[in-house]
Formats: C-alpha cells, sequence, structure tokens
C-alpha cells in the first residue's frame, strides 16, 4: 500500500515536470515569435535592433553615411557658392523634412 | 515490473530530449524566418546615390543644366547615375518593376515672388526612373499598409555652373514585399 502511494507520488511529480517543461517551450516560442515580428532596421541610424541587441551596420564610414544628413551636408556646400535667399531655401527644405 | 519502469523513464527522457530540442529549433525557425524589412534603407541609399550624382560639393552636374544653365530633359538618371532597377527577376519582378526615383528640379526665384513651389509655374523639370505607379503607395501609413512600397523623400539645395539657384526635392520608392515582409 505504502509502495504504491510512493509511485503515484513520483508520478505526479514526473507528470508536473512535464507540464512545467510544455508550458516554458510555449512561452519561449511565443517570445521568440514576438522579437521576430518587431525586430527592425533603422534606416536613419543604419542599424539593426533584433529586438533584444542593437547592431551597427559595417565599417564606422558605413555608419557615417547613415548618421548623418547628407541632403543637409549638400545643401550647406551649396549654400557656400550663393547664399541669396538663404531663410527661404531652408524653410523650403525643412518643410519637407522635418 | 521494475525493468519496465526503467525503460518507460527512459523513453520518457527521450520524448522529453526531443521536445527541447524540437522547441529550440523552432524558437531559431520562428525568428529567423521572419525577414529583415530593409526596404526603407534601400529607399534612403537610393536617393543618396541620385543625391550624388546630381549634385556634388554643391553644384549640379552639367549634364542636368548645362554651362547656360538649361535644363536638359533627355538626362538619363539610371545610365548618368550608374543605377540599375534589374537586378533580380524573382516573384516575377522582371515585369514590374520594383524600384521607382524621381528628382523633381525647382527655381529659387519663385520664391522671391511668392510663387507655390509645388506648382507648375516654380517647377523647371523633373526626372524620372522605374514603375511611377508606386508613388501612390507611399501615400499610405501605418502597419496595415505594410505590403506596399517604402519612400524615402528629402530636398536639398544645389548651384549650377552658371550661378542659377536650384531647390531639388528627391523622392523614391521600393516595393520588393515578397522578401521584406511576411
Amino acid at each position: 500500500m505504502l509502495n504504491k502511494r510512493a509511485d503515484i507520488g513520483e508520478t505526479i511529480t514526473w507528470v508536473i515536470a512535464t507540464v512545467v517543461v510544455v508550458v516554458i517551450l510555449l512561452l519561449s516560442l511565443y517570445a521568440s515569435g514576438l522579437v521576430a515580428k518587431y525586430k527592425k532596421l533603422s534606416a536613419s541610424e543604419g542599424k539593426v535592433d533584433t529586438g533584444n541587441s542593437l547592431i551597427i551596420l559595417g565599417k564606422w564610414s558605413t555608419m557615417q553615411i547613415f548618421s548623418s544628413d547628407l541632403f543637409l551636408n549638400k545643401t550647406e556646400l551649396a549654400l557656400k557658392i550663393n547664399k541669396n535667399y538663404k531663410q527661404e531655401i531652408l524653410n523650403w527644405i525643412k518643410e519637407k523634412n522635418e | 515490473m521494475k525493468k519496465a519502469a526503467t525503460k518507460f523513464v527512459s523513453v520518457y527522457w527521450f520524448v522529453i530530449l526531443f521536445l527541447v530540442a524540437g522547441g529550440i529549433y523552432s524558437m531559431v525557425y520562428i525568428f529567423y524566418s521572419h525577414p529583415f524589412d530593409v526596404r526603407a534603407l534601400e529607399a534612403k541609399t537610393l536617393a543618396y546615390k541620385i543625391a550624388d550624382c546630381i549634385s556634388w560639393k554643391g553644384e549640379i552636374n552639367l549634364k542636368i543644366f548645362n554651362k547656360s544653365g538649361d535644363f536638359q530633359r533627355d538626362f538619363d538618371l539610371l545610365k548618368e547615375c550608374g543605377i540599375n532597377f534589374n537586378v533580380e527577376d524573382e516573384y516575377g519582378w522582371d515585369k514590374q518593376e520594383q524600384y521607382f526615383a524621381n528628382a523633381s528640379f525647382y527655381g529659387v526665384f519663385d520664391i522671391a515672388t511668392n510663387h507655390e513651389l509645388s506648382d507648375k509655374n516654380g517647377k523647371i523639370g523633373e526626372l524620372k526612373a522605374g514603375n511611377s505607379r508606386l508613388f501612390d503607395d507611399c501615400q499610405t501609413y501605418g502597419e496595415k499598409y505594410k505590403y506596399v512600397a517604402k519612400c524615402f523623400n528629402k530636398r536639398f539645395y544645389a548651384v549650377t555652373k552658371s550661378g542659377r539657384q536650384i531647390l531639388i526635392e528627391i523622392f523614391t520608392a521600393v516595393r520588393k514585399t515578397e522578401k521584406n515582409v511576411k
């Protein structure tokens, strides 16, 4: 009789352990699905957001290209050549770029 | 009896082992089967490439505005800028172009006279390449529109060799939904 009770107790332990393993696996599967859904590339910074870590794309020079505003640099260079109507030009550019 | 129990526990351990291994495999598969959406980055890179082709060190390419400052409508955006839109022919992309690029040129003079710049009067000309139908896709935003093209739009200023002030608006669009969205 005592032996039978011990067997039942042990079986229940195994069943609960199995349920815990399955629940943890299902939760992990759901979490990886969520992380996969929200991993994204940030076009403005040249970085990859994998959901749990941030990877910088390429070398520093590549990074610089994506982090600096090439269009603003071009405008600044052109303004050095001819800065007539500077404020109007900057306002027109700002209208779209903001 | 004891032998049968030991056998059962061994089988049970194998089942758990396969369950855990299968779970780890599924997690990795789920994570990596979702593609990165690089279209916005691609559209931005394309715009950068076109901007560099149009203006360098503040001056506009002589092939676009000649020495006397006249706009050259026959400028081939793809050929002159070294861009090739037909790089992939999967998913029938060879029949429907997946890229669109547009560069519009406006005169600064129109600001001084308070002309609306988006108005035809202010526009000197534009250069286009690719699938122009993608332009409409970019008027939509939000999660439910993730299957349409991703776009990039920027403005900048440059001067022609003759000293004419020009405002430039660049618009690029990349579709390639099949490869970037799931």
